[in-house]
This record gives C-alpha cells, sequence and structure tokens, in this order.
C-alpha cells in the first residue's frame, strides 16, 4: 500500500512491521473473557462478604485472647475453687465498671499459698513497688458505647451471659459478640437470658425452659429494656 | 397602635445590609467553606481519606487495665465521688463541690450546704477546673528564666531564708494577694514575729476597697455588708454588681429571682438601677436610669434629699447633715426628678423592707452614703447587716502597694517575694511598679503560671492551684471554709500558706496541720469529728460572722452642681471612663481559660477580646461604630482600642474591662513568647493610681483603623426567613385571619369542614379567597412577657373562662362563643369578635394546627423542662455548666466569627424599646426537645430519633454530616464538629487537658452534629441508679441537668412531665407557660415561663403586654 511505503521513509527507526498480519486472540480467550465478567459480577458480592464477615466482631473479637502478664487461671480459681466472681470484681454490683482487683486481693491468699511461685512473680513485684500489674483488656466496648455492668447483675442477668464460660477458661477469652446487634437482640427478647437473681454469679447453672422461666421473670422483676439509642450512647 | 419592638442588636434595628444577609444564611459567611476549601475539594479529600482507612486495622488497640495495688477504701471504680471544698477569690470563698473520678476532679458546682452557693456556681469557679489542667501551667522551678530543678531551687531559698533570718528580715518584703484564710493570716503571723524587719503588703487588683473605705467611713471601721434580699422588697443599686461580681452574687441572685416569681409568697420585689455602663444588675432592673458615673453620687444625694423631705424623716444625729439638694435645685432634667421622686416614695412606702447598694466602682463616699440612706430607711439591721471584715489588717490594696512601691524606690527593699500575683501586668501602671523592680535585688515569684511577673523574677516557683493543696478562707457570710486537695500537686508546686510558713519556720511544713490548727483556732475545736465533718460539709457551721449594730459617723457633705450633672454630650477630653473587672477574665487572671475567652459577654455577647462600649447617642457624636478603633486617653497614658456600641450605656461615657491584653498568660491568652497574640486590650495601661472605678476627663479620637471583634449576638438568628415573617404584620404581631383588612374569627374559617361553630362568622367557600392569613411575627412569639398587674388580670380571665367552660358543660348548652375562647387558649387564634382570648401569653396564630406524621405515645418518663425567664439574670453561669458537663470545645476566635462556636446552651439577649435607654430580655436556648421534631424527619441516617421518652437523641455514630437537621432547626440550637477540635489534644504536653473530660460524655469528632441532650448522661445514671436501688420507682429531682443545677436564679427545672406532682409539670401547668413557635406545631418539652415585671406604676411608661393587647 503507498501510505505503508511513505510512513516508511518517515519513521526510519521504526522496525518494520508486516502489513497483512494481524494477531488474532485465541479462541479460549473467550472463555476467559466470559468468565471475568462473571468474576466481576461476582467481585463486589465477594468484597461485601469479605467486609461483612472478614469486618463482624464474630471474626475480629470473639476468640481474641490476649497474653496476660500473669498467667491467672480462672478455670482454677472460679472453677475449681469455686471462689464467687464477686469477691474479685467488687464493683459489679454498684458501678458501670466490675473493676479488676488490686494486687491486694491476689495477695490476700498468695501470701500466704505459692509464696515463692514463679508465675506470682509480677503480683509480688507489684504489691512491692506498688506498681499496677498491666492487664490486657479483653472486652473493649467503643468509646461512644456505655455499658452498665451494675443495671444488668441486678436486674437477672448473669455473668456467664455476656463472658462465656469463665470458670473453664484457662486464659480468659472473648466469648461473645458484643457488638450492638447482639446487645440490642437481648434488650428485645430478654427472657432468653434472665435468671433468678440469686444465679447470677453462677457459671453451672441451666434452667430446665429458659423461655418460660424468663418470661416468668421478665413480669415479675419488671424488666423492659430499653431500646433508645441514648440508653448507651450519650 | 403603636407595637413594643424586640431586636438583637443594632444593626438589626436599624437593619443594615449585613444583617438582612446574615438572616438568609443558616450559618454565616464561610461556615460551609473548610479555611478556603469549598464543599467539593473538601469531598475529594474525604474519598481519598476514605479509601485510606479502609487499611486500617480491625480490632482497637491493644490497652491496658490498671487496677490499684492497694485500693483506697470507699472509692469504686466508675463511680465518681464529691467532695467539698472552697475556692478563694479576692479573700472571699466561693463554696465548692467537686466531682472526682478515679481520684481526678471533673467538674465544680456549688457547695448546696452553704448559703452563700446553695448549689449554685459562678462562671469562674466552674472554669477554674479547666487552670487545673492548663497545659501552660507553671510546671518547672526556674532562676533567671532556666529550669534548675527542685532541690537547687529550694536549696536557693533556703539561703534566702537563711540570710534574712540572721538580720531580722530587713530588706525583705512580702507582697501577698487578699486573704481571709485564717491558716494564712496565722503564718503571716508568725512570720512577722520571726523576722520582724521583714514587711507584708497586699494588692488585688479588682477588690472591694472602696466599700471597705465606705464602711470606714460610715462606721469607723472597714465592714462588711451582707445583704438579705430576700427581705427587701425595694431594691435601689447604684451602679453595683449585686447579681454578678458581688462576692455573694449567688446568694443574692437566689433571693432576689425567688422574688421575681410572680407565685412567690409575700409578692414580687421591684428593682431600680442607676448606673452608667450596663450592669446584669441593670439588665433585670424594672427601671433603669443612664447616667454617668460621677453623676450616680449625685443622684444618691437627691435621693436622700427627696427621702428627708417627702418622708419627713430625720437622719440620726450622729451621721451628720442629711443631703438637701433637690433635682430642681440642681437643675436636672425632668426625668431624672421624676425618677428619683417615685423612687423615694416607693422606698419610703418599704422601710425595713428596702436596700440601697453601690457598686465597687464608685467611691468610698457614695458606699457611705448608701449606709446612711439605709439606716435612714431602717434597713439596717434587717436587709443590711453589718460583720467584720475578716481580711488582714492592713492598709487597702491600692495604698499597700504603693507604699511597696515607695519602699522600693527608696532602697528599703532588696528581695521582694512576690506570692501569688501578678503585679507587673496588674498593678496600676502610674505606680509604674515594673520600674521600681530595678531598685530591687531580687524578685522571688510564686505563681500558677510565669507570667509577666514570673517572667521578670529572679526565681520563679509553681505555684499549687487551689485544688492541689490544703486552705481555708472565710466566705463573705464570714463563714470557715476548707480548702481540701483533689489531687497531689501536678507538677510538685507550692502554695502560698506553704512558702510563708517556710520563710517564718525554715521548714517546709504539713499544711493540712496549719489549715487544722487555724480550725481549732477558728471555733472548730479540737474534736476530731468536727474536722471531719467540716472536711465533709465544706465549712464549719454556725461560724458565720456575727452582726453588729453600730452607729454611723458624719459623712463628708458631698454638693453636686448643676455643671456636674448636665446631660450634654460632653467633648473628647471630658469623657468618663469606667474600668471595671470583667466578668470572665476577671483581673486577668483567667485570661488562659479557653472556656471563659470564649463564653459570649452577658450582653455584648464579645468573645475572646473586649472593647470599649459606649451609647449609640456616643458613638454618633463621635462618628464610631463597631469595630473601629479609637485611642483613649487617660491622664498620661493612652490606649488604643476598639468600639462596641452598647445601647444603655450612658451618654458621654466609656467602659472597658480590666484583665485582657496579656502578654505572657500563656497560648490562649496571650504569650509573646512564643509569638501568641494576647487577646483584647490591657485597660491597665490607662489606670493612674487606682484600678477598678471610674476615670474622668477622658479623650477619644479616631484612628482610622478598625478591629475586627467577634461577637455571637447575630448568630443562630431564629429568624432567617427575614424581617417581614420575624416580626409579622403590625397590626397582628400575633398573626392571625383578617378579612377585608379586619380580624376574622379564625376559627371558623380554617376547621378543615369540623361541623362547628355555626353562625354569622361562617363564611361561604367562595368568600375563603377573600382570607389572608397573616403569620405571626416571631420574636413575638419567641420573648412573651407582661406586667404583674397585667398577669393577675389574665390569671382572673382565665380562672373565669374555666368556670364559664366548667358551666357550659355541665348544662350541656353548647355555647359557641365560650367553645371558642376555649379553642383560642388551646390552639388558635389571636382574637376574635370578644377581643383577645382570656390568655394573651399563651395565644397561638393560624389555624388549628394538625400533625403531618403520627404523634408518638409516652408510656414511660416524659423528660421536660421549664426556663423561666422572669427569674433568668443572664449570668452565663449555665453556659459553662453545660460546656464542663459535656466536653464542649473551645474553637477560637477565628471559628466563632464564622459562626461556628459550639456552646449546646446560648443566652439570646433582645433589647426593647429605644437604643439610649433599652430594656433587656434573656432567654437561656438550648434544644427544646421537640415531640414533633423537624430536625428528626429530615437525618437521611437515622441519626437523630425519637426515644420513648421524649429526648431527641443524637446518636453521633451514625451521624454522617449532612446538617439537614441543623438545616430544619427552628431554634438553630445544633452544633457542627466542622473539625476535629480536641485534635490538639493528641500532642504531648496538652495530654493533661483530657484529665478535664466527664468520662459520662462522648467526646465528639469532626463531622458530627451535636445539640443539648438533656444530659441524658445524668438522666441514665439516675435510671440506673434507681433501678440498682430495687427497681425503686423514680423520684421528682432525682435527675438535675447540670444547666439547672448551677443556676443561682433557680431558673431552669427538670424532671418528668408525666409526673403530676412534679415540680417541672406544676411549672408547666401556670398561666404564664408558652412554647417557642407553638403556631409550627414543635410540642416542645422545654416551655418558657413568660417574664413578669414588676414596674412602678408612677414611671410606668407603657403597659408591657402592649404587643398582644392590641
Amino acid at each position: 500500500m503507498p501510505s505503508t511505503g511513505i510512513a516508511a521513509t518517515e519513521a526510519t527507526e521504526q522496525p518494520h512491521i508486516s502489513p497483512p498480519y494481524m494477531f488474532h486472540f485465541p479462541s479460549w480467550t473467550i472463555t476467559l473473557r466470559n468468565l471475568s465478567g462473571g468474576l466481576l459480577l461476582i467481585a463486589p458480592l465477594y468484597i461485601i462478604g469479605l467486609v461483612t464477615y472478614g469486618g463482624s466482631p464474630q471474626t475480629t473479637d470473639v476468640g481474641y485472647q490476649p497474653e496476660q502478664p500473669v498467667p491467672f487461671s480462672h478455670a482454677l480459681h472460679a472453677g475449681e475453687l469455686a471462689i464467687d466472681c464477686r469477691y474479685c470484681h467488687t464493683s459489679v454490683e454498684e458501678s458501670s465498671h466490675s473493676a479488676i482487683p488490686p494486687t491486694s486481693t491476689c495477695m490476700n491468699c498468695h501470701s500466704m499459698i505459692h509464696t515463692e511461685s514463679k508465675k506470682l512473680a509480677p503480683v509480688r513485684a507489684s504489691w512491692e513497688t506498688g506498681a499496677p500489674v498491666e492487664w490486657v483488656r479483653i472486652h473493649d466496648l467503643p468509646d461512644y458505647a456505655y455499658f452498665n455492668h451494675a443495671v444488668h447483675v441486678n436486674r437477672g442477668i448473669g455473668c456467664a451471659s455476656c463472658h462465656g464460660r469463665v470458670d473453664k477458661m484457662e486464659v480468659v477469652y472473648q466469648d461473645q459478640k458484643l457488638s450492638m446487634g447482639w446487645c440490642l437482640n437481648c434488650h428485645r427478647a430478654p427472657e432468653e437470658h434472665l435468671r433468678p437473681l440469686d444465679r447470677i454469679t453462677d457459671m453451672d447453672w441451666a434452667p430446665e425452659n429458659q423461655l418460660e422461666l424468663g418470661a416468668q421473670l421478665r413480669d415479675e422483676l419488671g424488666i423492659a429494656p430499653s431500646q433508645n439509642c441514648s440508653t448507651c450512647h450519650r | 397602635m403603636k407595637t413594643k419592638t424586640y431586636w438583637s442588636s443594632l444593626s438589626e434595628l436599624e437593619q443594615t445590609p449585613e444583617f438582612q444577609a446574615a438572616l438568609a444564611r443558616e450559618f454565616p459567611d464561610g461556615a460551609d467553606k473548610i479555611d478556603g476549601v469549598d464543599r467539593r475539594r473538601f469531598l475529594q479529600l474525604m474519598g481519598a481519606s476514605t479509601a485510606l482507612a479502609g487499611a486500617g486495622g480491625c480490632r482497637w488497640e491493644k490497652t491496658e487495665l490498671l487496677p490499684y495495688t492497694n485500693a483506697p477504701e470507699n472509692r469504686v471504680s466508675g463511680i465518681p465521688v464529691h467532695y467539698a471544698t472552697s475556692m478563694e477569690l479576692s479573700g472571699v470563698a466561693q463554696p465548692l463541690v467537686l466531682t472526682s473520678f478515679e481520684g481526678r476532679p471533673v467538674k465544680v458546682e456549688g457547695n448546696d450546704l452553704h448559703p452563700d452557693s446553695g448549689g449554685a456556681c459562678t462562671v469562674l469557679a466552674q472554669a477554674s477546673i479547666l487552670g487545673l489542667y492548663d497545659p501552660d501551667r507553671s510546671q518547672e522551678f526556674l532562676a533567671a528564666g532556666q529550669a534548675i530543678g527542685v532541690d537547687a531551687a529550694l536549696a536557693g531559698l533556703a539561703e534566702v531564708r537563711a540570710t534574712y533570718a540572721a538580720n531580722g528580715g530587713a530588706g525583705l518584703s512580702l507582697l501577698l494577694r487578699e486573704t481571709s484564710s485564717p491558716a494564712l493570716q496565722a503564718a503571716v503571723a508568725s512570720f512577722t514575729a520571726a523576722l520582724p524587719q521583714a514587711q507584708v503588703y497586699r494588692y488585688e487588683p479588682v477588690g472591694r476597697d472602696s466599700e471597705r473605705a465606705g464602711t470606714e467611713l460610715a462606721y469607723g471601721r472597714a465592714m462588711r455588708v451582707q445583704l438579705r434580699l430576700e427581705k427587701a422588697r425595694r431594691i435601689a443599686s447604684f451602679e453595683s454588681d449585686l447579681l454578678d461580681g458581688h462576692p455573694s452574687a449567688l446568694r443574692n441572685t437566689k433571693a432576689f429571682s425567688a422574688g421575681r416569681k410572680p407565685e412567690s409568697e409575700g409578692g414580687m420585689n421591684r428593682l431600680y438601677a442607676i448606673e452608667s455602663r450596663f450592669t446584669t444588675t441593670g439588665a433585670s432592673a424594672d427601671h433603669r436610669l443612664a447616667v454617668r458615673p460621677t453623676q450616680v453620687l449625685a443622684v444618691m444625694t437627691m435621693l436622700e434629699a427627696a427621702l428627708v423631705q417627702q418622708g419627713n424623716l430625720t437622719v440620726p444625729s450622729s451621721w451628720g447633715q442629711a443631703s438637701t439638694a433637690s433635682g430642681g435645685d440642681l437643675g436636672t432634667d425632668d426625668k431624672t426628678t421624676k425618677f428619683v421622686a417615685a423612687l423615694a416614695d416607693d422606698l419610703l412606702a418599704h422601710r425595713g423592707t428596702s436596700l440601697v447598694v453601690a457598686g465597687p466602682e464608685q467611691p468610698a463616699d457614695a458606699h457611705a452614703l448608701a449606709q446612711r440612706i439605709n439606716t435612714l430607711l431602717g434597713n439596717v439591721g434587717e436587709t443590711v447587716l453589718l460583720s467584720a471584715d475578716p481580711l488582714m489588717a492592713l492598709p487597702g490594696s491600692t495604698q499597700s502597694l504603693s507604699s511597696l512601691v515607695q519602699e522600693m524606690r527608696s532602697g528599703n527593699v532588696q528581695t521582694l517575694a512576690v506570692l501569688d500575683g501578678n503585679p507587673a501586668y496588674d498593678a496600676p501602671r502610674g505606680l509604674d511598679f515594673k520600674g521600681a523592680l530595678g531598685n530591687i535585688e531580687k524578685l522571688l515569684h510564686l505563681g500558677l503560671f510565669c507570667d509577666e511577673t514570673g517572667e521578670l523574677a529572679a526565681w520563679h516557683i509553681p505555684a499549687a492551684h487551689y485544688l492541689e493543696s490544703w486552705g481555708d478562707t472565710r466566705a463573705w457570710d464570714g463563714s470557715y471554709c476548707v480548702i481540701q486537695p483533689m489531687l497531689r500537686p501536678l507538677y510538685g508546686g507550692k502554695s502560698v500558706l506553704e512558702v510563708v510558713d517556710y520563710l517564718s519556720s525554715g521548714e517546709w511544713p504539713d499544711a493540712q496541720a496549719l489549715v487544722r490548727a487555724a480550725f481549732n483556732a477558728a471555733g472548730g475545736g479540737t474534736d476530731d469529728k468536727a474536722w471531719q465533718r467540716a472536711q465533709h460539709d465544706g465549712f464549719l457551721r454556725g461560724s458565720e460572722a456575727a452582726h453588729d449594730a453600730i452607729p454611723g459617723r458624719a459623712l463628708p457633705v458631698v454638693t453636686p452642681d448643676a455643671v456636674a450633672l448636665s446631660t450634654a454630650m460632653p467633648d473628647s477630653g471630658n469623657l468618663e471612663l469606667v474600668l471595671h473587672a470583667d466578668p470572665r477574665l476577671y483581673d486577668g487572671r483567667f485570661a488562659n481559660n479557653g472556656w471563659l475567652q470564649e463564653l459570649p459577654d452577658y450582653l455584648t455577647k464579645l468573645t475572646w477580646d473586649n472593647a470599649l462600649l459606649m451609647g449609640p447617642a456616643t458613638a454618633e457624636h463621635f462618628e464610631l461604630t463597631h469595630g473601629d478603633m479609637v485611642s483613649i486617653g487617660a491622664g498620661s497614658e493612652t490606649l488604643d482600642v476598639p468600639v462596641w456600641i452598647q445601647p444603655g450605656q450612658a451618654r458621654g461615657t466609656l467602659s472597658l474591662t480590666l484583665g485582657h491584653g496579656r502578654i505572657a498568660a500563656g497560648h490562649v491568652g496571650g504569650l509573646f513568647a512564643d509569638a501568641t497574640a494576647s487577646t483584647g486590650f490591657d485597660a491597665y495601661t490607662l489606670t493612674g493610681v487606682g484600678t477598678v472605678g471610674f476615670v474622668t476627663g477622658v479623650s477619644m479620637t479616631k484612628t482610622g483603623g478598625t478591629f475586627v471583634l467577634a461577637s455571637t449576638q447575630e448568630h443562630h438568628l431564629i429568624d432567617a426567613k427575614g424581617k417581614e415573617e420575624r416580626d409579622g404584620d403590625p397590626a397582628m404581631p400575633r398573626g392571625g385571619v383578617l378579612k377585608d383588612g379586619q380580624p376574622f374569627v379564625v376559627g371558623h374559617a380554617a376547621d378543615h369542614g369540623d361541623d362547628h361553630g355555626e353562625g354569622e362568622d361562617t363564611t361561604p367557600e367562595l368568600e375563603w379567597q377573600k382570607l389572608q392569613v397573616v403569620k405571626p411575627g416571631r420574636v413575638a412569639e419567641l420573648i412573651r412577657e407582661a406586667s404583674a398587674d397585667e398577669y393577675a388580670g389574665i390569671q382572673a380571665a382565665v380562672a373565669a373562662a374555666h368556670a364559664a367552660d366548667d358551666h357550659a358543660a355541665d348544662d350541656h348548652a353548647a355555647d359557641d362563643h365560650a367553645g371558642d375562647d376555649h379553642a383560642a387558649v388551646a390552639h388558635a387564634p389571636a382574637e376574635d369578635d370578644h377581643g383577645p382570648g382570656p390568655n394573651p401569653i399563651q395565644a397561638v396564630a393560624g389555624p388549628e394546627l394538625l400533625s403531618l406524621w403520627k404523634e408518638h405515645s409516652y408510656d414511660g418518663h416524659k423528660w421536660g423542662m421549664a426556663i423561666d425567664l422572669s427569674s433568668c439574670t443572664g449570668c452565663n453561669a449555665c453556659v459553662i455548666a453545660c460546656q464542663s458537663e459535656n466536653n464542649i470545645p473551645v474553637v477560637g476566635k477565628e471559628q466563632v466569627l464564622m459562626g461556628r462556636e459550639m456552646q449546646w446552651l446560648r443566652l439570646d439577649t433582645y433589647f426593647v424599646g429605644e437604643s439610649d435607654e433599652p430594656e433587656v430580655r434573656h432567654q437561656p436556648l438550648t434544644c427544646i426537645q421537640c415531640e414533633m421534631a423537624p430536625c428528626e424527619q429530615v437525618c437521611p441516617v437515622a441519626a437523630t430519633v425519637h426515644s420513648d421518652e421524649g429526648l431527641n437523641d443524637m446518636v453521633y455514630n451514625r451521624c454522617i454530616g449532612t446538617r439537614y437537621c441543623s438545616n430544619n432547626c427552628p431554634v438553630k440550637v445544633r452544633r457542627f464538629n466542622f473539625f476535629n477540635y480536641h485534635r490538639e489534644l493528641k500532642r504531648e504536653e496538652n495530654a493533661v487537658k483530657t484529665l478535664a473530660y466527664n468520662p459520662e460524655v462522648t467526646v465528639r469528632h469532626r463531622g458530627v452534629m451535636e445539640k443539648c441532650t438533656y444530659c441524658v448522661q445524668r438522666i441514665q445514671g439516675a435510671k440506673i441508679q434507681a433501678k440498682v436501688e430495687g427497681n425503686r420507682d423514680m423520684r421528682d429531682g432525682d435527675v438535675v441537668t447540670a444547666c439547672q443545677q448551677t443556676c443561682p436564679a433557680d431558673a431552669i427545672m427538670f424532671g418528668d412531665l408525666a409526673d403530676p406532682e412534679s415540680q417541672v409539670s406544676k411549672l408547666h401547668a401556670l398561666d404564664r407557660r408558652y412554647d417557642l413557635l407553638a403556631f409550627l406545631n414543635l410540642k416542645p418539652r422545654t416551655a418558657y415561663l413568660a417574664r413578669i415585671t414588676n414596674p412602678n406604676p408612677a414611671l410606668r411608661a407603657e403597659p408591657v403586654l402592649e404587643a398582644a393587647a392590641h
């Protein structure tokens, strides 16, 4: 073709391209193209799925089990020795916080028992220096959510409902999602979790018919959980 | 007929183009720009940051829980503890209660056990919590500006002490603030005993020297004047700061405001104010006479003469000769003469139950004369009590300071120890304290800040904050108050008490032991129980000073002349300037407090600066307008300062507050060393030998420059729809329906097919188009008022209408007219053929209101509030209480200028009447928690939703910042976080500020809307408490909002409207209750109680309820 000749003279540096040759994609690429179209359709679903499940508290938070400075075993203390939760977490019935016990609580017993234990070295160090034991926080709500322990344990919600069977945990981990939807599930249907007020810290307690007992307790105690935003967000 | 005009600023009264433009906007200009970044660019940036945000972590960062090693007794983690303590200001205690979380004080409230507080608290004391956590506080011991460490500093101090212990203190002088602390006075006594050659001086820039001098003049010794406003039915205030600024202003306000409520037993009191600048007292007065400061005393002599003449009274012989000059003799104008005559009559009718009081800017003569007039009226011993002054027996502040300066100049002072105080800034400039410092060898400074004085000091010692130290003080009533520390000194500071005791004994004392010893001596006794009780209560019960009865002494004769009383506009060079304490910064010591700097002034609404105030006539005469720079000259000193035109300021007078223009206050108030500009202008420049008071012969010239002042007066204009809608039709300011230009019975025309009201007035459908709906003027809707007489008439009419209704119902004879009257009260027209409805205060214009959507039903609590405009004095205490309680950020002057101030609660101020002599109406306004809330309907993400207790919940974590809610809010109470205003706290040096946060309230982030929540954290706390206490019923008073708690006027009441016996329900049922913008069918939970005034019929120019009584 004449035009090719002109182009070749003008662009002398360029390699010569044989004019009649055209690249043909192999036929299997058509299948690939169709497939990738399908992938494009699926991709948003995949990403939504990834974010929904990957980012959900079920995935990110449940099972969170950081290493603690002291290998304190709830299974031993709360389970085997059956020490009541409130022996250490004293403020749970009156305060929003369920306080982590001061070192002195540990030393009540451990000034006499296992006084030489290596595991307890950080506790003894804290007792001697006055510096606190730096426990790692496990159950952590966002700063804009205000949870109050006292109002729950005084109104028929047991420790195990949110914290799981701590009496069986060697190292404590997060058992429940602690997400807003999870909170609301119970605020909408508290009868699924209500228990008699003398069974709050009883880890082992299980009724024969939770729903029946729960409904009864709900009436007796006048439980009407609020679902207002300002109940938790202030 | 003439309609009462309300206006919020002069530009509104004159309808300037700027005001018209401001009306048309939701936020002031630039409010939607981000420092020049427009919305489009912002969205681009936001998109990019969102993309990056996804890369962040999925779990919260790892945090530690740090328990106590040995838990203190009686402290439960998560439950705040309340401690009583006191703050001493100019030698007077302010009794306080601190809320402390885990040993961290976060909020200051008044001590409700102490009568000088009654639970209320001043803005200064409330904001002092921010001062405790001020990162600019002095943190190091300095020698010539260099940090030297505690040990070296204390060793140096020991050397000084040793030198002077050897020579008996010759050449050593102490300069203290005024103090009534028994412990400190004892320490000073032992200091002078140990070092007899040493001298002690005192200085307080804004003390009450003139009042002390006045009582000395009258009684031979300085006395404290205790006011008993609960007994005073008639009060005459001569430029006094009775209701704001007075050391017992809280107690005064409580008693005064109780007498402003028409429901109060014993009837309403009446307040007359004679003053030059607009004080809080003047703004609350029934009658106000604006005169120049030099004329105040003259009016007082006229009053005395009138009392003697009209009441045929004789001044007791010991008091000397009574004033005789009458208004006529003095050639005053008719208005003043008439005012004084009416005031004299009223006071004479209330002998023993009236009160005359002068203010700190007035000279000693005025205070002495006030005492003589009170004696004449038989008020002394009734409304006026005298008690011993507990301050140190030294000459007055300025006298003491000038003798110190004299000693310094004559070389008798080698070492001067300024123990808390800042004379390099706040000493009268005429004394040239700074110059005199050149004559001494060593300046030692103890202060919270390394301020103007600290910068000049050879040694600077950081002071312990009052919340960090042991101490004691006396309240205005003389009672012994304990100061107990809430926490250890953050920076190892020392208290004045410790340093004085160290200088006398040579050993660092146990301050608690010193206080205990003083307590024992002050009548507490050695019983530990009494001491514990005093610590618990915050004061020693029964320790208030005894009231003395002292015969008066002959007073110097004051004879004002006609020239002095002239009302003509003086020329430059003859102007009068009032210098007074700043209501926010006091003498300047609070200049680095962001809450106070950004707190809009009670009248000018100025933030961040002071300005020279003058009346409109003065400004016109000198051809000045807002923001014009003028140079004012007093004596040999001049100061360039911007002008602010303040309606009501007397002709030919200027006023300026002290306390601004700091150059070494800190990064908020001004720090030249770190290139931080001062706020405002230093009025101390103009002080000769005294500070607070007035200066005559002042000149003023325009410099040609201008200055931008940040006033919030025209922000958040409720009436963005324009002037016409705002004021309504002059013929019908409350709205209604006109037919052929005549008011028409609306109940019939707009009954939407309801079949009642058949009669002659019924309009055939074809006639409808002739009807013209007149919307109500909104200010008439916002502020409602009546005089006491008019209100009594309304109450009678309402009672009669109810009786008629009951009668009609009993008879089953449906009288159309009675039915109409009833409708008029509930929701309809301002008037019909029978004249206005029985209650014009509650009248709502327009047709019967129908709800656009299904109304909420409420089964449980119905939270509600009532705000009493009769009681409110506009003192601003509620604004700071809200700021402290709800973690509200400070945004800075530039942001305020753009209308971005964040205070949830604002005090709207309206002026009524002529621009030269207006009256003032304050209206505290915050979210009124509408049941039919317009904000909730427009939020696209349901971030503001209705709770089943009637709150408009704001859910920060849902908010995406569209600001639709604010756009749709008819009262403009929503505040938007244009920036992350808490960002600066992430810097390490500012971390200490986070300690001031209330942990019960979320700290809001950029892009989030916020507003008053009715202190929902307090509501939830009280509900939880009731549930924990065996699910008991909640009691009235369980929930107290922060603003209500601190209000000295008891103007705010909160509670459960579902309980008909609650106090708030009873207030909502009053005849003077009304709803804001009721024609919008908002059904707000906050109701207002109309302002009821008590004018003197002899002086009343026009009916108060005029606007409604057409």
